[in-house]
């Protein structure tokens, strides 16, 4: 479990985090949506602790976290951070040089499935490949946790839906897994939860089998009813 | 992990060329002459405190700086880095903190400010104070047996600075001597710390006050080992005038004696020009010497007697060999470094106490030798 | 520590494309200049011979022998160490900043990688004191090619043979890139590594707090620069030349290597808890 508790993040005197607590589950999808620059990126970023907070805590499976977290959880942001001059053959040879979890058998299901050429140079790939060749190069890390920034924004529409497949599954299954998006329209039936923020606080945090049975909604609506009413 | 083939090329590089160059330097160091002092006959410890310095230079590369002594030789060159940002004192000096660590610290320069003989050790240094805009001279003291030590701030009262010539002890008395600069003029100073009541008197035993007269620098007479004992001291007091072409030029010299024992100053009659020139003093009698193109003569006057002794004829074993000529007087003898022979001999009696050899390991590089100057550790 | 080599291996690839053409480039300058010392050579006893009718031996007397010293004391010669120099302290900063700068901010991997995030730090260092003292092992392969190029040029009644070492040694510039003994090269070189550390953390500094990051590098800089004057500063000012030079160089190599550790410490501290992406 990921537990988020009472962050406080400010940049200068701006508060970009106001007291911020939820949790993600093992074997959920967690969804952070808002609007852009309500903090969603900030967020993940405190995760991986790649940004400082200004209080608060973030544990994972209740302990903080360290080098060996890493083996863990992983982080796939929305740009490429992998050195541009590398091939994608380059690149999984970095990460398995580094991380006891990588899986190239599952990086080899990524090369086919979303039909990767290895011998590519990461710089002159399209937005679409660059954004598989993120998630092949986060997924193929053997770990319990995956954050995903924006994984479908300022992509071809074919790339969504191959994208959006992998969801649906074993190379996302049982993992804990956190997205953060503005359009919630590709995955809304993919996830589990729903944490809808707005100028660094929480407005709702909901379960969206439970909202969907009991009263009828689906996130879109309890979103319009949130932001507009 | 098959991308390693960039850090093993510079690594390669980087062992391989810092390692020729570490190779080739000490190439170079072996290639300059090992000297070596064979004894041949007499008292070798006589020989042990002696430590000559020179050069070699072959012409191709910058003079490689050298001392030797009966240990052998030392290149300023082959000495570590650290040793020599760390830097060289002169013989006296090592020996000095050597033997005295905490008593020489702060000491910033040894050359005639100091006296030393078995029992004191006296070290004299002007001092620029920033607060008061004066110059002081900080005098230090050190009883070697029991290593009391007294550290005293000498006023200079009038003076503006004082250039320190000379440091004598006597009977519980530290003599200061030094020119002294005056706003009117300057003068030759003696400053007297009494160690029994901590009290000092100055004296100006010459000075040169007067408007209209013309410049006047007074000067010690240089005795062969500063430091040492003396009976008497002798000053020089030389005037100079402009001459008409602008030029300053020497317009006389005088000669002092100072009694060490008395503590008078008294004019001094010496018998220059027609014996060569002042080359040594060592307290009691004045060294002339004179050169011919085949050999050095030093002719020993003695001052209280105002007579000449028998001279010291020394052949020249080359004539290209003018450097490495060099004598110095020392607790009644002579030390005499002629070309590559070094004699120590009884200055009463004129018998060779000791006899050296220089030799060098390879005859070839001897012309490119200079051994210029003679000192005592 | 099997992490540290491997990343220092990777930074070691990442600079070799810059020292590979640094050593190129500084090869081929100093060639050019010695060719051109030896053509403007010939040229000036050339014209002395046939424009004054001078015999060889005349000319010869008249110009001088021509030494290897002439190449090295050009600006063929010293014109890419500087640059070299220049490119390597520019270095300190680019190896840093690359990581934030462009599209691709492969800060996010280093730091997400499953090892101390000091190891970082520490194998870019040591690709910096590295990389210096390969170009430096480089010069002196290249000098010593350039030598014996050299005197194969020059024919015999005018060439003046040098050693290369002692020219190095004579020229205080570059015996300063070459110190004479092999502590001396620790000495210099372990001095250079403390400074590129505090640079490090300088930057490293501006990187957690930007702006007001800048102030506090600034600052720590001046600390430093203090506490490295303190042993002669202290020794001149208040203690009145007390302490030997020996005992001042060995309170200045304890202050250099307090400043390392208080990097390191700093640096630390900054990469886990204060680093911003």
């Amino acid at each position: 479990m990921i537990e988020v508790n009472d962050v406080v993040k400010k940049f200068g005197r701006k508060e970009v985090l106001k007291g911020i607590s939820f949790t993600a589950n093992k074997g959920e999808i967690t969804c952070l949506i808002g609007i852009n620059g309500v903090g969603k990126t900030t967020i993940l970023n405190a995760i991986m602790k790649l940004t400082p907070i200004n209080s608060g805590e973030i544990l994972v499976d209740g302990k903080k976290v360290t080098k060996s977290t890493f083996e863990k959880i992983t982080f796939i942001p929305d740009s490429t951070i992998m050195l541009p001059g590398f091939t994608i053959n380059e690149a999984m040879d970095f990460m398995n040089d580094y991380y006891e979890v990588w899986n190239q058998e599952r990086a080899n299901e990524f090369l086919k499935f979303f039909r990767l050429n290895p011998e590519d140079k990461i710089s002159t790939l399209s937005k679409g490949n660059t954004a598989k060749t993120n998630l092949l190069l986060g997924l193929s890390l053997d770990v319990d946790y995956v954050l995903m920034d924006e994984p479908f924004s300022g992509i071809d529409m074919f790339s969504r839906e191959q994208i959006a497949e992998v969801f649906t599954t074993h190379l996302i299954e049982d993992r804990g897994v956190i997205i953060t998006t503005h359009e919630i329209n590709d995955i809304e039936h993919l996830i589990d939860k729903a944490v809808l923020l707005d100028e660094g606080e929480i407005y709702k945090e909901f379960n969206t089998e439970e909202i969907r049975e009991e009263e009828g909604k689906s996130v879109v609506d309890v979103m319009r009813e949130v932001y507009r009413g | 992990m098959k991308k390693y083939w960039k850090t093993i090329v510079v690594l390669t590089v980087l062992v391989v060329g810092i390692g020729s160059y570490l190779v080739q330097t000490s190439l170079v160091a072996n290639s300059l002459p090992e000297l070596q002092i064979e004894h041949v006959s007499g008292d070798e410890s006589l020989a042990e405190s002696v430590v000559l310095s020179g050069k070699y230079a072959d012409g191709k590369s910058a003079p490689e700086w050298l001392t030797l002594d009966y240990k052998g030789t030392e290149y300023m060159s082959e000495r570590s880095f650290i040793e020599q940002m760390v830097g060289k004192r002169g013989p006296v000096q090592e020996r000095l903190i050597d033997e005295h660590k905490g008593f020489m610290r702060g000491v910033s320069y040894l050359h005639d400010n100091f006296y030393e003989d078995d029992e004191v050790l006296a070290v004299a240094e002007t001092s620029w104070d920033f607060s008061f805009q004066t110059a002081n001279i900080e005098l230090s003291y050190l009883k070697k047996e029991s290593g009391e030590e007294v550290h005293e701030t000498l006023h200079l009262g009038s003076m503006d600075y004082a250039h320190i010539l000379e440091v004598q002890y006597h009977e519980n008395k530290i003599m200061v001597f030094a020119e002294g600069y005056f706003n009117n003029g300057n003068g030759l100073i003696e400053m007297v710390y009494d160690l029994e009541e901590d009290r000092m008197t100055q004296n100006e035993l010459l000075e040169n006050k007067s408007q209209n007269s013309n410049h006047m620098s007074f000067s010690k007479v240089n005795d062969s080992v500063t430091y040492q004992p003396m009976d008497h001291l002798i000053f020089r007091s030389t005037e100079e005038q402009l001459s008409n072409e602008g030029r300053v030029e020497v317009a006389g010299t005088k000669f002092y004696q100072y009694d060490v024992n008395e503590m008078e100053l008294s004019e001094l009659e010496l018998p220059i020009n027609e014996n060569g020139f002042v080359s040594g003093f060592d307290g009691n009698t004045v060294y002339f010497e004179e050169q011919t193109p085949e050999e050095i003569k030093i002719t020993p006057f003695n001052i209280e007697g105002g007579d000449f002794k028998e001279d010291f004829v020394f052949e020249k074993a080359n004539e290209d060999d003018q450097f490495m000529f060099n004598y110095k007087i020392k607790d009644g003898n002579l030390y005499v470094l002629n070309h590559l022979e070094l004699r120590v001999i009884d200055l009463e009696n004129k018998e060779t106490l000791y006899e050296g050899e220089i030799t060098i390991d390879n005859e070839e590089q001897l012309e490119n030798l200079e051994l210029n100057r003679m000192e005592f550790r | 520590m099997r992490n540290f080599l491997k990343l220092t291996n990777f930074e070691f690839n990442r600079i070799s494309k810059l020292l590979f053409s640094l050593m190129g480039f500084v090869l081929l300058i100093q060639l050019i200049g010695v060719f051109f010392e030896v053509w403007m050579y010939n040229n000036r006893i050339d014209s002395l011979m046939t424009e004054n009718q001078m015999t060889e031996a005349q000319a010869l007397n008249q110009v001088g022998e021509l030494s290897f010293a002439m190449v090295m004391y050009s600006m063929f010669f010293l014109g890419p160490i500087f640059i070299s120099v220049g490119a390597m302290l520019f270095y300190i900063f680019l190896i840093w900043y690359r990581e934030w700068f462009g599209k691709n901010t492969f800060i996010y991997r280093l730091l997400m990688l499953p090892t101390e995030r000091i190891n970082i730090f520490f194998s870019k260092l040591v690709t910096i004191v590295v990389a210096t003292l390969t170009l430096v092992g480089f010069q002196f392969l290249a000098l010593l090619i350039e030598n014996s190029i050299f005197n194969a040029l020059v024919s015999d009644p005018f060439l003046s043979e040098m050693n290369v070492v002692n020219l190095i040694s004579q020229d205080p510039l570059i015996s300063m890139i070459f110190p004479h003994s092999l502590d001396g090269i620790l000495l210099v070189y372990g001095f250079g590594a403390v400074i590129v550390g505090v640079l490090f953390t300088a930057i490293l500094l501006e990187r957690s707090y930007r702006i007001k990051g800048i102030a506090a590098a600034i600052l720590y800089a001046i600390v430093v620069s203090a506490l490295l004057a303190s042993p002669f500063a202290v020794n001149e000012l208040l203690l009145n030349g007390y302490m030997y030079p020996g005992e001042i160089l060995f309170t200045f190599a304890v202050m250099a290597l307090l400043v390392l550790m208080v990097s390191i410490v700093i640096s630390r501290k900054l990469l886990n808890d204060k680093i911003r992406v």
